[in-house]
């Protein structure tokens, strides 16, 4: 391996630093993906050329969709697995969010890459929690409050006041008296750097021996931080999320990440090579359960300190593997091991950044590597090969390209072919007019009778297909429910009956979970029918509506239906409840019951507590959700279409001076072979 | 599967002919008598004193999942009641003196359809299983049962005194068969002899057209034999040799009665966004509970969860045959 300098200088003018260029060579993964969604751009901007004034509106909304389309990744963690350092080399700043100062992070920390520089003035946002949010945690103690409370556990309730209480006079003296004004507000910066996001995302544990007075300062009630910055690097916007770790006192920080996992599609789980998943780590499993297999990546930091990487990665890959089918985690998730020092090191171009023994590591990798040129490359290409990000990156890529990236594709492409049919049929309409020829067949009241008509009736039927949806989902939540409790209440007394009250006994909630995830699977399966029958037969009839408007034959035109939305993954099933926990106070519950009678009518109301949650956000956030979602995308295509529709059969009512400027014979033959050199473009993206 | 459809016929055919009203009153009590055997299932009753391996039997009937059998499992002497039972076995270490005197004073009706089944373990099998002591027992079960057969509980798969618990099984679901195909011929000499009574198709009132109720009973009935050839799909795999403490084996029984259950509650849901009568209604969310608390029995694993689960299934199909049958 050759010791390369430093800095290698810059070997073409793209005007990127020398880490920007790593970076670019890693998410090269997405460049085919950024092609293809340009394909389409291009096509919508032909719609806005060849169509009207109403058309190009439309065509300006997709390219607004288009452009804020910014797919995300979560990172999620044990605590002390390096998870911000890979951060930090994941946007290509290696030393952006703090780390090593009492390192661990309280707060969702989102960072939106654009490829573009950032227009807006905004580049910082902090959040502070909801007054309700921090209700919880002050007057309860935060969910371990809760089921401290629901078991009757007073020493713990007591110790937990005392700890909430502790904590907000550190506030308090952070902040000042009256801190609680604060909450449920933001603070916005037109910049940020290091000392910027040291104040509100780094918790110190004691603040009077922080290096900085400032450091930590809004930590404490600071729930999420925004930063918008540029990075050449990227062929496209794209959002890296970094999240708390999981195991916090009051299991607060559980919730925080659950829904820092539901705004993003990809979730990748840091674990440290030292502890990869063991069965300790169960509530990190059950977090990433209910998340699709294949957006699932896990990437094992650290294995720069393994004193024989290259054995010791085989045998931590089949430990994970054997954890995970044990423990009902996703089966076939990526697994990639790297290490952030060695990403650190490759981007600030400098090897004696790399601790001694990791340099160790990393040679005894290279010479045991199955690639042999390895050995006759620099420095810093080992360091960046060997860190796992151009693993990861070509893995992220792969999973937005199949993903996200081709939902969001597939349905602009179809918007977008329909706009330039609309267009298209324009062009003929004002030709025919343009000879005398009375083209629409229909008075414009009867064609708004119609439009009416279709609307009306795509919006009842749908409404009322998810409303049957929606209540066969909650008739279906609540007997789970039911024969959950009942089951788990039998299990119980059996247990009573066979062995006594002097042996603890535990109940897994597993079969809970996986009734609840197959009741929301159905659902969403439900609600994605009645939204491809309401789009179809809407489109049909819209089709219909054209073709006896016009006299068209049905095989020369037609309006396709968009996919149905997706159905998010029911990250709400990993939240924690009683039954997980198999601690102390579980112990002390157990043993303060007298009674078989007690013992099985308070543990179904405590399990019902404790369940009832899940299942109402469950409904709420997720059944509720999907509902609204379908309902609002169906009545924008609808509505979107209608308008088309409209704005074609109007064509031929423009004044004759504008017409006879749009058209020659030439002119027209042109702009059809566009319209369908287009409409041909956006065959590809048909599901 | 052309004798089940014969057997539902016959049995159809017998409703009609009690319906009709054309028969004695005699000839009605006696066909009476007949749909009952025909519709009803045979019941099992397994006696026998405690601790002789009366509840490990019945585990292992209950897992083999036999179609049309109902089981009873008898506290002897204190909860003996062979009244109603077509068939008893009766497991026993020794066959006691006080033993055989609750066994002598049973019909022979009774006697002649019996089993006596010693039950050893693996330790106490010289003893118990001994040439001397078999013999003895031979001549017992020759003037008093239709049979003897020993098992030994906690043998060896595979080996040859596992062997003798199949055997047992076998000789049992053989003699569970037999009574059927007695009661469904008695059935057809019933109709045969009442042949001129029989009733055409057409003179059944209630027509489809009157009623409206005819299409959702066709549908309901549809549904039930729908769901009748999933679940027979699934009986084989339910039955393996004999049921012990083995996590491999209970977790095979499990993962298929949740295959099993979840087939048919898919099914039926598939059969009530058809038609959603009464009936399918009720069939349906049965079996969607069912396939529930399989699934829940399987999380938990164990060889009480998989009786249990194979429990849950043979009641939804006792359910889903009388609504065949009706």
């Amino acid at each position: 391996m050759n010791i390369a300098p430093p800095i290698a200088p810059p070997d073409t003018d793209d005007g990127l630093s020398a880490s920007e260029r790593l970076l670019k060579s890693a998410v090269a993964g997405l460049d085919a993906f950024a092609q293809k969604t340009q394909a389409i751009q291009t096509a919508v901007g032909t719609a806005k050329k060849l169509g009207d004034e109403n058309s190009a509106k439309i065509a300006a909304q997709l390219e607004a969709k288009i452009e804020a389309f910014e797919p995300s990744v979560t990172m999620i963690g044990q605590i002390k697995s390096g998870k911000t350092s890979l951060v930090n080399c994941m946007i290509g700043r290696p030393d952006l969010l703090p780390t090593d100062v009492n390192p661990w992070t309280s707060v969702v920390t989102s960072l939106h890459m654009s490829p573009e520089p950032i227009a807006s003035e905004t580049r910082a946002r902090f959040c502070f929690f909801e007054e309700n949010e921090w209700d919880r945690l002050i007057a309860g103690g935060g969910r371990i409050g809760e089921l401290a409370n629901r078991a009757g556990a007073d020493e713990e309730l007591a110790k937990i006041r005392a700890q909430v209480e502790q904590m907000r006079q550190k506030s308090k003296l952070r902040l000042g008296d009256r801190f609680e004004l604060l909450l449920g507000q933001q603070h916005e910066y037109g910049y940020f750097d290091h000392e910027l996001v040291e104040r509100y995302v780094c918790l110190g544990d004691d603040f009077d021996d922080s290096a900085s007075k400032q450091q930590g300062r809004f930590a404490d009630i600071t729930r999420s931080a925004d930063l918008f910055f540029h990075q050449p690097a990227l062929p496209i916007r794209l959002c890296i999320r970094d999240t708390p770790g999981v195991n916090d006192t009051f299991m607060m920080r559980e919730q925080i990440t659950i829904r820092a996992i539901r705004d993003s599609r990809i979730c990748v789980v840091v674990l440290s090579a030292h502890q990869a998943l063991s069965s300790t780590d169960l509530a990190l499993v059950r977090l990433i359960s209910n998340v699709k297999s294949n957006e699932v990546i896990i990437f094992v930091n650290r294995i720069d300190e393994l004193s024989e990487p290259s054995t010791q990665v085989v045998q931590i890959r089949d430990s994970i593997i054997e954890t995970l089918a044990k423990t009902d985690g996703p089966k076939d998730a990526e697994i990639i091991f790297g290490s952030a020092i060695w990403a650190q090191g490759a981007m600030v171009g400098s090897f004696s950044r790399v601790p001694e023994a990791s340099k160790v590591a990393l040679m005894q990798l290279v010479n045991s590597h199955e690639d042999p040129s390895l050995q006759h490359q620099t420095t810093r290409f080992v360091l960046w090969e060997l860190s796992g990000m151009p693993a990861l990156y070509a893995t992220i890529a792969s999973r937005i390209a199949c993903g996200e990236g081709q939902e969001l594709n597939r349905q602009m492409a179809v918007r977008a072919r329909n706009l330039l049919s609309g267009a298209q049929q324009a062009d003929n309409l004002k030709a025919k007019a343009r000879v005398g020829e009375t083209p629409v067949q229909l008075s414009a009241s009867e064609i708004n009778t119609a439009i009416a008509e279709i609307e009306g009736s795509s919006n009842t039927k749908l409404k009322a297909e998810l409303a049957d949806a929606q209540t066969a989902f909650s008739v279906r939540l609540t007997r789970v429910h039911d024969s959950f409790l009942a089951r788990a209440t039998d299990a119980l007394l059996s247990h009573l009956e066979q062995r006594g009250d002097g042996e603890v006994w535990e109940y897994d909630p597993a079969g809970l979970r996986l009734l609840l995830r197959s009741s929301y699977q159905a659902y969403g399966k439900a609600v994605q029918s009645a939204f491809d029958r309401c789009v179809q037969q809407a489109a049909a009839d819209i089709t219909s509506l054209y073709q006896s408007a016009l006299g068209l034959p049905s095989e020369l035109f037609d309006i396709k239906a968009p996919p149905p939305p997706c159905v998010p993954p029911p990250v709400t099933l990993g939240q924690t409840i009683a039954l997980d926990l198999k601690g102390t106070w579980w112990r002390n519950w157990w043993y303060k019951r007298r009674g078989y009678q007690s013992f099985a009518a308070d543990f179904r109301k405590l399990i019902h507590a404790e369940t009832i949650g899940v299942i109402e956000d469950l409904k709420s956030q997720h059944g509720d959700a999907l509902h609204a979602k379908a309902a609002r995308e169906a009545e924008k295509f609808v509505h979107e279409q209608t308008e088309i529709l409209l704005n074609t059969l109007s064509a031929p009512l423009l004044a004759e001076d504008e017409v006879d400027a749009l058209f020659d014979r030439q002119a027209l033959i042109a702009r059809d072979a566009e319209a369908q050199h287009a409409i041909r473009s956006l065959e590809a993206f048909e599901g | 599967m052309s004798k089940g459809k014969d057997h539902r016929e016959v049995l159809a055919a017998l409703q009609v002919l009690l319906r009709s009203g054309r028969l004695s009153a005699d000839a009605h009590d006696e066909g009476t008598g007949v749909l009952a055997a025909i519709a009803s299932k045979t019941r099992l009753l397994i006696a026998g004193p405690e601790s002789a391996g009366r509840d490990a039997l019945a585990n292992a009937i209950c897992a083999r999942a036999m179609p049309d059998i109902e089981l009873f499992v008898a506290d002897t002497p204190a909860g003996f009641d062979p009244n109603g039972a077509d068939i008893c076995i009766w497991c026993t270490a020794v066959f006691s003196a006080a033993e055989v005197q609750v066994w002598q004073p049973l019909p022979d009706r009774l006697k002649r359809l019996s089993f006596l089944v010693p039950v050893a373990d693996v330790t106490t099998l010289p003893e118990r299983l001994s040439e001397g002591q078999l013999a003895d027992l031979k001549i017992i079960a020759a003037k008093e049962f239709h049979g003897l057969f020993p098992i030994v509980l906690g043998a060896e798969r595979g080996s040859q005194n596992a062997e003798l618990s199949s055997i047992l099984l076998r000789e049992i679901e053989s003699m569970v068969c037999a009574l059927r195909l007695a009661s469904y011929e008695e059935a057809q000499k019933f109709l045969a002899s009442r042949d001129d009574e029989v009733p055409m198709p057409e003179a059944e009132p209630n027509t489809v057209a009157e009623t409206g109720q005819g299409s959702d009973e066709g549908a309901t009935q549809n549904a039930a034999q729908q769901a009748l050839s999933i679940l027979a799909e699934y009986t084989s795999d339910l039955a393996p040799e004999i049921v012990d403490d083995d996590p491999e084996v209970l977790g095979y029984i499990l993962t298929n009665c949740v295959a099993a259950a979840d087939a048919l509650a898919e099914a039926m849901q598939a059969h009530l966004d058809a038609v959603a009568s009464h009936e399918l209604i009720l069939l349906s969310e049965d079996a969607r509970t069912a396939a529930d608390h399989i699934l829940l029995l399987s999380v938990e694993g164990g060889l009480t969860q998989t009786i249990c689960a194979v429990t849950t299934l043979l009641q939804l199909r006792r359910e889903l045959e009388v609504l065949n049958a009706a």
